[in-house]
């Protein structure tokens, strides 16, 4: 096992309430109502400003896309809006809560690592503490039922993040996934699959329990790792001068860029970040955090949130752009590729 | 981090396979050529010719989709047909057989009695597998219940194996389980 092998482990859990209709087939008053009993017993939890709340409408769309980038919000949940959705972040992010999206409760928590098991952890406790303002929708026999049928049952959705430029470039991603889909996982894009980065979870919620879905995730993760740093060798060994021109092209352009996109920096900072794995870029202070933090910052949320701050002009402001490029250009400054 | 595939939904016109028109679409593909991302509707042989077909920088993917599973595995599409799609609504929510095959939600708990016929074989599992966590306000009887199913997967795990004198001691547990819940115990 590498030990960069998993990027991001992530885990999140679907629970209702039995007696109120799931959220889209509710009314808005319902939907108030079990916001407000969910807000009460989380403000009573733990040391005040633990969690954090918020009623999604009152979220800009710059904060929804900076959460989501964070892995703190779907994307599904921040395209939503109405009275009695709600947002809650647990611990500075730590875990969030997403209230009557598709589900009543939808947990999320992820850790840098893989470490799918201690996700889990944190959202079984949190769990624990929600079930005290609500009586879960629960059946023997289907277990915790949800609005997709395909969720109930542990309700527990697990996702590693993998990085497989490799196994993308020689057009193997293909193979993976249909292999991924025999053994009841599925292979999903990150980023749109720029850079080659990846999820694997699984696609059922039912006749296992939630700890095996994180070791069968995790395990199904590290093999495609495997493979993918298989493929890596293979392709250093037999195109050393290809891998190197491929690599010392994407670094000269990120060194030299004044405008960029999020996709072509990501796909970019993977490829020097690969290079670097490899041992044909110099920059040993590259490891798997610094990264996937890269990454994370290039995306627009972060950039219009962090960078240009409260004077920013929307996702669509051009100088995010210009900023991203700057980034990268810092980031890259003075590395160059091993001669 | 949670990508948008993995929420993903098809709209009513993914039913169908888009490549060959005949067989339900149970994969959800997709292609990043040229840097543009393409969506498809396939079903597994189909998506399984793409796969074959793709080389170099031609890159394929697939998400089973879950609900096109449901649809197809549980023939919803035609059960909806053969019922004239108005005949099975929830008593509790007003969610109709037809608002179940377009929306692939269902509207409350009381949904998965109602239509429970049509949920069978859902992504290869079925009502009456459940091994995870319990609330702590499950219906009495629950904790045992999934005791029971843990055991039973254990003997067969243990025949299988050959493990004769452990499998004895599942089943004597299993017996005991079965005593002591019985009615009137």
């Amino acid at each position: 096992m590498t030990p960069d092998a998993l990027l991001i482990g992530s885990v999140a859990l679907s629970r209702n309430e039995a007696t109120t209709a799931f959220p889209h087939a509710a009314d808005s008053t319902v939907l108030v109502d079990l916001l407000g009993r969910v807000s009460t017993a989380l403000s009573a939890d733990g040391q005040p400003g633990e969690w954090e709340m918020f009623e999604l409408d009152m979220v800009s769309p710059i904060q929804r896309a900076y959460l989501v980038e964070r892995g703190l919000m779907t994307p599904t949940f921040s395209r939503g809006r109405g009275a009695g959705r709600g947002f809650a972040v647990y611990q500075g992010g730590r875990a969030s809560l997403e209230v009557n999206g598709l589900d009543h409760i939808h947990l999320l928590g992820s850790r840098v690592g893989g470490h799918l098991s201690e996700a889990w952890a944190t959202l079984d406790a949190i769990d624990d503490l929600v079930e005290a303002a609500i009586t879960y929708a629960f059946d023997d026999a289907w277990g915790y039922l949800t609005s997709r049928p395909a969720d109930a049952g542990t309700g527990v959705r697990a996702y590693a993040t993998v990085h497989i430029p490799g196994l993308m470039v020689t057009g193997q991603l293909g193979g993976v996934a249909m292999s991924l889909i025999s053994q009841g996982l599925v292979l999903a894009p990150l980023w749109e699959g720029a850079g080659g980065f990846f999820q694997v979870s699984n696609r059922g919620c039912q006749g296992t329990s939630e700890l095996l879905i994180a070791e069968t995730v995790t395990a199904a993760a590290h093999e495609v790792d495997e493979r993918e740093r298989s493929v890596r060798k293979a392709l250093h060994r037999d195109h050393p001068v290809r891998v190197k021109d491929h690599i010392g092209r994407a670094l000269g352009v990120a060194q030299q860029a004044w405008s960029m996109t999020a996709g072509e920096a990501v796909s970019l900072a993977s490829a020097v970040w690969v290079g670097v794995t490899m041992g044909v870029v110099d920059a040993p202070w590259m490891r798997s955090d610094q990264a996937l933090g890269l990454m994370r910052r290039v995306q627009p949320g972060h950039l219009a949130v962090e960078e240009l701050g409260a004077g920013h002009g929307g996702l669509d402001d051009p100088r995010i752009d210009e900023v991203r490029a700057g980034i990268l250009r810092e980031t890259f400054a003075g590395v160059r590729v091993c001669t | 981090m949670f990508t948008d595939g993995s929420e993903w939904q098809p709209g009513s016109g993914g039913m169908v396979c888009e490549s060959c028109g005949d067989e339900p679409a149970s994969v959800h593909v997709v292609r990043i050529e040229a840097g543009s991302v393409n969506h498809s509707h396939l079903c597994k042989d189909c998506a399984q010719e793409m796969t074959d077909q793709s080389e170099g920088a031609s890159l394929v993917f697939a998400l089973p989709s879950a609900l096109n599973g449901l649809i197809a595995g549980s023939g919803l599409e035609s059960a909806g047909h053969r019922l004239g799609r108005q005949s099975l609504v929830c008593g509790a929510c007003g969610t109709s057989l037809t608002d179940l095959s377009q929306s692939g939600l269902l509207g409350c708990a009381a949904c998965y009695e109602v239509f429970a016929e049509h949920l069978k074989g859902l992504g290869g599992s079925s009502a009456g597998a459940h091994l995870g966590k319990i609330p702590a306000r499950a219906p009495v009887g629950a904790g045992e219940h999934r005791e029971v199913l843990r055991l039973k997967r254990m003997l067969d795990e243990l025949v299988e194996s050959e493990r004769f004198e452990e499998a004895a001691s599942v089943r004597d547990r299993l017996a005991e389980l079965d005593r002591d819940f019985a009615p009137g115990a």
